[in-house]
C-alpha cells in the first residue's frame, strides 16, 4: 500500500481555510446571489471549485486518511485524536443544521431569504463536501508541532 | 491511574530511560506497538498514556511503572546525584 500524501502542517491549515472559505462563501453566497435560472455568478463558481479541490486534497492527505483509518491501523493517541475530530465534526454539523432550521422559522416572519429547490441542492452539496473534509481540517488545527526529532 | 488525553498532568522520565537504554523513538515505539510520534508526545508530556501503554513502557525498561510516570514532578537528576546517600 502506498503511503498517503503528507503535507506540512502549514499547508494543511491553508488548505483548510480554502475549503471553509471556498465552500462557505461559494455555496452560500452563490445560492443567495444566484440568477433567476439558479446559476451562481462566475466568482462564486470559482470559489466552489477552489473549495472542492482543497477538500479533496485534505481528504486524501495523511490527516484526512487518519480519520478514515480503522482502529487496528492506529495507536491509542491517534484513535483519541480521530474520535475527537469526529465528535467536533458532529457538533459543527448539528449546529449548522440547527442554525438553518432556526433561520427557516425566522425567515417566514421577516420575509428573509430562503433557498429555492436548485439552491437547496447546491447548499446540500456544499454541506456534504464540508462534512467530508471537516475531520481532517479539525486534525490540522488540533495538531501540535513536532519537536523535530521525528522518528530518530 | 493515567489520563488518556492530550493535556496530561502526568510527569515522566521516558526520555531519560530511553537515552540510557540507547533506544531510538522508533525502536521503543516498535516494542510497545505505537507510532514513533506518539513516543515524542509522551516524552514532552503532551499525551497521557493508557494504563496498558504505561505498563508496556515500564516493562521495556524493566522498572515499576511509578519509576517512569508520576503525578508529581520528578526531582532533577543533578539534584538526586548531589544528595548524600
Amino acid at each position: 500500500m502506498t503511503a498517503p500524501l503528507k503535507l506540512s502542517l502549514r499547508t494543511s491549515r491553508i488548505l483548510s481555510l480554502l475549503v471553509l472559505g471556498g465552500i462557505g462563501v461559494g455555496y452560500l453566497g452563490g445560492a443567495i446571489a444566484a440568477g433567476p435560472d439558479g446559476t451562481p455568478p462566475i466568482l462564486f463558481s470559482l470559489l466552489r471549485i477552489i473549495g472542492l479541490f482543497s477538500a479533496v486534497l485534505i481528504f486524501i492527505e495523511a490527516r484526512g486518511q487518519l480519520t478514515q483509518s480503522s482502529d487496528a491501523m492506529l495507536d491509542e493517541r491517534e484513535r483519541a485524536l480521530r474520535d475527537k475530530a469526529y465528535v467536533a465534526t458532529h457538533q459543527i454539523m448539528v449546529a449548522c443544521l440547527l442554525g438553518f432550521f432556526l433561520w427557516s422559522i425566522l425567515a417566514k416572519f421577516i420575509h428573509g431569504w430562503m433557498p429555492g429547490q436548485e439552491a437547496a441542492l447546491d447548499l446540500l452539496s456544499g454541506f456534504a463536501i464540508s462534512a467530508m473534509a471537516l475531520p481532517g481540517i479539525i486534525l490540522a488545527w488540533q495538531e501540535q508541532a513536532d519537536d523535530g526529532e521525528g522518528d530518530a | 491511574m493515567m489520563m488518556n488525553n492530550e493535556t496530561s498532568s502526568l510527569h515522566n522520565r521516558l526520555a531519560l530511560f530511553r537515552a540510557e537504554a540507547g533506544l531510538s523513538r522508533k525502536d521503543l515505539a516498535e516494542q510497545v506497538g505505537v507510532n514513533p510520534q506518539t513516543i515524542g508526545f509522551l516524552e514532552r508530556g503532551q499525551y497521557g498514556p493508557s494504563l496498558e501503554l504505561g505498563l508496556k513502557l515500564a516493562r521495556v525498561f524493566g522498572v515499576p511503572v511509578e519509576t517512569l510516570f508520576s503525578l508529581e514532578p520528578f526531582q532533577p537528576l543533578a539534584q538526586q546525584l548531589a544528595q548524600p546517600k
